[in-house]
C-alpha cells in the first residue's frame, strides 16, 4: 500500500501547487508605480488618537470610492467616480465655480474669442507635476489626445472629434496660441467643452498615464494598489491656491454599510450619505454635512412613442396624480428640491423655477382626465415600471409611485432590471413604457436638455417637437447671455408643456466630513474638491 | 490508476463543458461592455464604437470569439481585460488570488481547529441539557446569511469594542500583525457557517459510527474511552466528512465574493463583481473558468485523500 500512498501524496501536492500557479510574484503585480510619498498610518480603531491626528498634518484624509478604477490616465476611464477623482490631479484651461455656476480661468491666463478664432495665453511659470513646463504644444496636444489622435489614448470624445475637425492650431510662442476653429463646429458651450480637457505633457507616454500619471492639478500622483486605494499628495508648484490638506487616500469600499460604520469609527473622513443616513451621521460628534442640489434629475420616462404614452392626456394625468412631495419628504428628508422640467436649481440662472407647480398633485383632476380617456374602475390601465435594480432610491421612489397611481385606475407593476440590462434594453433599445431613471447632470446646460432633441439617442420618451429641435439648434449659437437664457426656458417649458415624463425631484448630494476637516465645496458633476477641504480650528 | 485518470479526464471535460456555458451565457445576458466603456455620454462616438467592438472582437460570430478565447486559454492566455485598459485577465487574477486564498485558507484552518475538537467534545457531552443549546447554536450558525453577519462582526468588533480595522483591510505579509488584525472578521464571517455545518455532520457521523461492532470489540480490549474516540472512531467518522469539507472550502471561495465585497478587500469576489458591473466578460469568464477549476481539483483533491483516510476505498474502487 505504500505506492499508492506515495502517489496520491504527491498526486495532492501537485495539485494544490497547480491551484497555486495563478498567484503572482509581487513583479507580476502592475500598477503601483511611485514609492509612497507618504507613510502609511497603520488603520487603527482607537478614538484617542484623535487629538494627535489633528495636530498630524502628514495623516492623510481618507475618502471612500465605490469601485477601483479601470485606468488612472485622465479621462480614459469614463466613470463618473474615476473622474471624481482624477480631476484632483488634473486641471484645464477652465476651472468651474461652484458657488457661482460660472467658469473662471485655470491655467489660462487668458482665452479671447474672435467667433471661430480662439487666441488662448498661459500662464507663466507653471509646471505639470514631473517639473515639466506647461506650454501651448502641450494644450494641442491634449485637445488632439481627446480628439482619439494620440496613439494609445482609448477613449476619444464625439465632442472633440467633430471640434477639432477642420481646426488649425498656430503655436505663436510656448505661452500663446491661436485655434481657429471651423465655423460650425464652433458653439455657446465650448467653455464647458474646454473644462473638460485636462491638459496633459505631450512627453509622457500614454502607457506611463496609465501607471503613473502626471497632470497639472494642486494634487500629484503618489501610488496606487490595484483594488485597494490611491495616494495623492499635495503639488508644491501649484500654479493656484494650494490645498490646505496635504495627503489624500482614496480607498475602495464598495458597500455604503461599510462606509457608514467606517466613517463612524473615524477611518474615512468623508462619506456621500443618503436621506436615510442623514439621521446616523448626524448623531456622529461633531461631523459636518454639506448639503445642495445634485444637479442629478430623478425622472420617470414615459414612452411617447406607444400607447398609452402617445396621448398627451395620459401623460398629464400621470404628472397630477404623482406626489412629489410625499416622495421628497419619504426619502429625502426634505433635502431634494422639486422639479417641474429637466434643470435642476443647481444650473443657477438657466433654471426655470416657475414650472415646478405647472403640474399641481391633484388626484381627482388625474382621475377625471383618466375617466375621460376611457378608464375606470372596471377597465384599469396595467403598465410596466421598470427601475435600475441596483439603485435604492429608485426602488422607493417606484413603490410610492405606484400607490399614486393606483387612485387614478393604474395598477403598476414594479420590474428592477440590472443596469447593464436597462442600458441595453430600456435607455438604448427604448423597449419600456414606464422607467425611473437617474440622470447624473453637467454643468453644461447644453448636455442637459439636449437628451430630448428628436434625433438624440438619449430620447428615452421620444419626444418630436420641431420647436424644441430649432432652439436646441440655435441656443448652440446664441452669444447674448439673456437670450441664450430665455431659450434654455422655452426649452423647459416645452418639456413641460408636452408632459413628456414626470420630472420628480433634484434628490440632493449630502457629504459629510469627519471632525478633523471642514469646507466642502459640492459641485453639479462628479467631483469631490480636495483642493476646498481644511482642517477644522 | 486507471481510476485516476478517469477522474482527470472527468474533470477536464467538466471544466470544458463549464467554459461553454458561461460563453453562452453571456451571449445571451443583455448588458454591453463596449457602451459601458464608451460611455452614457459619448454614444454617438461611433468610431470608437467599432474600433472596440474589433478590439474586443465583438465583430466576430460568437462560435469564432468562443474558439479565440478557448485557445488562448490553452496557451495560457486569458485575454484582455474589457474594464481595466492596462492589465490582462490573467494579471488581474494573479495579482488578486493571494488574497482570497489566504482568506480561504485561513476558514478552513478555522474551521478545522474549531468543529474538530468541539464535535468530539458535543459527543461526550450527549445525554446533557447542554445538547438542545449546542444544535440550536449551530443552526443559528448555519442560517445566519453571511453579509449580516459581517456586518455585525464590524458594529461589534469594529464600532463599539474597537479591536479591529473595518476598512483598507490588506493581505501583505510583509506587515504581518496589519494583516492578521485585518482579516479577523472577514475570516470569521467565512467560517462561522462553516464551522456549524462541519459540528452537525461530524457529530452525526460519530454517533454514526459509535454502536458499530468494531467499536465494541476495541472497548472489550479494556481500550480507554478516549482511546477508542481518537484511535478508531474518529478516523471512520471523517470520511463522510471529507465530501462536506470540499463544499465547504468552494463555498468560502465563492463566499469571499459578499465578504470582499463587505471589508473592502481586493480579492478575486471584489474583482469578480467590479466585472460584472461593467460586463467586462473576458474578465468574468476567466474567473468563473477558475472558480470551476479550482471546484473540480479540490473534489479531486478529495478523492485522491479517501483512501489515505480508508484504504478499503482503493479496494472498492478497484
Amino acid at each position: 500500500m505504500k505506492q499508492p500512498k506515495v502517489l496520491t501524496i504527491s498526486l495532492v501536492i501537485s495539485m494544490i501547487l497547480f491551484a497555486l500557479t495563478g498567484c503572482g510574484s509581487s513583479e507580476e503585480k502592475t500598477g503601483t508605480a511611485q514609492k509612497a510619498a507618504v507613510e502609511q498610518e497603520e488603520p487603527s480603531a482607537e478614538s484617542e488618537t484623535s487629538e494627535v491626528l489633528i495636530k498630524d498634518l502628514e495623516k492623510p484624509i481618507v475618502i471612500p470610492v465605490p469601485m477601483d478604477f479601470a485606468s488612472l490616465s485622465p479621462l480614459e476611464d469614463v466613470s463618473a467616480t474615476t473622474k471624481a477623482v482624477l480631476r484632483n490631479m488634473n486641471d484645464s484651461l477652465y476651472s468651474y465655480n461652484a458657488e457661482t455656476s460660472q467658469l473662471e480661468l485655470s491655467l489660462a491666463k487668458s482665452i479671447e474669442i474672435n467667433e471661430n478664432v480662439y487666441t488662448i495665453e498661459l500662464k507663466e511659470g507653471m509646471t505639470f507635476h514631473n517639473g515639466e513646463a506647461i506650454t501651448t504644444a502641450d494644450v494641442e496636444y491634449s485637445f488632439r489626445r481627446l480628439a482619439g489622435e494620440v496613439e494609445g489614448f482609448e477613449t476619444s470624445s464625439k465632442i472633440w472629434i467633430e471640434l477639432l475637425a477642420g481646426a488649425v492650431f498656430d503655436i505663436q510662442s510656448d505661452l500663446k496660441m491661436v485655434i481657429t476653429f471651423s465655423k460650425d463646429a464652433v458653439t455657446t458651450k465650448m467653455g464647458y467643452d474646454i473644462l473638460d480637457v485636462f491638459i496633459v505633457p505631450r512627453n509622457v507616454a500614454e502607457a506611463e498615464q496609465k501607471k503613473a500619471p502626471v497632470g497639472a492639478g494642486p494634487y500629484q500622483f503618489v501610488a496606487y494598489r490595484p483594488g485597494e486605494e490611491i495616494t495623492m499628495t499635495r503639488f508644491e508648484d501649484y500654479h493656484g491656491q494650494k490645498p490646505e490638506i496635504k495627503n489624500a487616500t482614496f480607498t475602495i469600499l464598495p458597500e455604503s454599510a461599510s462606509q457608514l460604520l467606517a466613517f463612524e469609527n473615524n477611518e474615512i473622513d468623508w462619506i456621500s450619505i443618503t436621506s436615510k443616513e442623514y439621521a446616523t451621521v448626524s448623531s456622529i460628534t461633531d461631523a459636518k454635512i454639506f448639503s445642495k442640489p445634485a444637479n442629478d434629475v430623478r425622472v420617470m420616462h414615459m414612452n411617447n412613442r406607444t400607447e398609452p404614452f402617445n396621448n398627451h392626456d395620459i401623460r398629464m394625468a400621470f404628472n397630477m396624480a404623482i406626489d412629489k412631495d410625499r416622495i421628497i419628504n419619504s426619502l429625502t428628508n426634505q433635502l431634494g428640491t422639486k422639479l417641474g422640467s429637466h434643470f435642476s436649481p443647481a444650473l443657477g440662472a438657466y433654471w426655470d423655477r416657475s414650472l415646478v407647480d405647472v403640474y399641481e398633485y391633484n388626484t381627482e383632476g388625474a382621475k377625471a382626465i383618466m375617466e375621460k380617456n376611457g378608464y375606470s374602475e372596471e377597465n384599469r390601465l396595467s403598465v410596466i415600471l421598470n427601475t435600475v435594480a441596483e439603485n435604492q432610491l429608485d426602488s422607493d421612489m417606484a413603490i410610492l409611485i405606484k400607490d399614486n397611481l393606483s387612485h387614478i385606475y393604474v395598477d403598476v407593476e414594479i420590474q428592477p432590471v440590472s443596469w447593464s440590462t436597462y442600458y441595453d434594453t430600456i435607455y438604448t433599445g427604448k423597449d419600456f413604457k414606464l422607467a425611473l431613471l437617474h440622470v447624473v447632470g453637467f454643468p453644461d446646460p447644453y448636455r442637459v436638455i439636449s437628451r430630448y432633441g428628436s434625433e438624440a439617442s438619449g430620447n428615452m420618451p421620444g419626444l418630436q417637437n420641431q420647436r424644441f429641435d430649432q432652439l436646441s439648434e440655435s441656443v448652440l449659437h446664441e452669444t447674448d447671455d439673456e437670450k441664450r437664457v430665455d431659450m434654455y426656458f422655452k426649452m423647459q417649458q416645452i418639456l413641460t408643456e408636452e408632459a413628456v415624463s414626470v420630472f420628480i425631484m433634484d434628490q440632493g448630494t449630502q457629504v459629510a466630513l469627519s471632525k478633523d476637516y471642514d469646507h466642502y465645496v459640492v459641485y453639479p458633476f462628479a467631483f469631490t474638491d480636495l483642493s476646498k477641504i481644511t482642517y477644522r480650528e | 490508476m486507471r481510476y485516476y485518470i478517469n477522474k482527470l479526464l472527468i474533470m477536464l471535460l467538466t471544466v470544458f463543458l463549464v467554459s461553454i456555458i458561461v460563453f453562452v451565457m453571456f451571449q445571451i445576458l443583455p448588458g454591453n461592455p463596449v457602451m459601458n466603456k464608451v460611455g452614457i455620454d459619448n454614444e454617438d462616438n461611433t468610431e470608437l464604437i467599432e474600433k472596440l467592438k474589433i478590439e474586443f472582437h465583438m465583430d466576430k460570430p460568437p462560435a469564432e470569439r468562443y474558439i479565440i478565447w478557448i485557445s488562448g486559454i490553452l496557451q495560457g492566455d486569458m485575454g484582455d481585460s474589457f474594464g481595466y485598459t492596462n492589465y490582462t485577465v490573467r494579471e488581474l487574477i494573479a495579482t488578486r488570488l493571494p488574497t482570497t486564498f489566504t482568506l480561504a485558507i485561513a476558514s478552513i484552518l478555522l474551521i478545522v481547529i474549531v468543529s474538530v475538537p468541539l464535535s468530539i467534545w458535543i459527543v461526550t457531552k450527549q445525554g446533557s441539557r447542554f445538547i438542545g443549546i449546542f444544535s440550536a447554536i449551530t443552526q443559528i450558525g448555519l442560517a445566519l446569511p453571511q453579509f449580516w453577519l459581517a456586518l455585525l462582526l464590524m458594529i461589534l468588533f469594529g464600532t463599539i469594542l474597537r479591536w479591529l480595522p473595518i476598512s483598507k483591510i490588506v493581505v501583505d505579509w510583509s506587515r504581518p500583525l496589519l494583516t492578521i488584525k485585518g482579516i479577523i472578521m472577514p475570516v470569521l464571517a467565512l467560517s462561522i457557517g462553516g464551522i456549524s455545518q462541519v459540528i452537525r455532520y461530524y457529530t452525526s457521523s460519530i454517533l454514526v459510527e459509535l454502536p458499530k461492532e468494531y467499536v465494541d470489540v476495541v472497548r472489550a480490549k479494556g481500550t480507554s474511552k478516549h482511546k477508542v474516540l481518537t484511535r478508531h472512531v474518529l478516523k471512520n467518522a471523517f470520511v463522510p466528512v471529507l465530501s462536506v469539507f470540499g463544499i465547504i472550502f468552494i463555498s468560502v471561495l465563492t463566499g469571499s465574493v459578499i465578504i470582499e465585497n463587505v471589508f473592502g478587500i481586493a480579492g478575486i469576489g471584489s474583482l469578480l463583481i467590479q466585472a460584472v458591473k461593467v460586463s467586462d466578460y473576458p474578465l468574468i469568464q476567466g474567473i468563473v473558468l477558475y472558480y470551476s477549476m479550482i471546484t473540480v481539483s479540490v473534489h479531486f483533491v478529495i478523492d485522491l485523500l479517501y483512501p489515505l483516510i480508508d484504504p478499503r476505498m482503493i479496494m472498492k474502487r478497484g
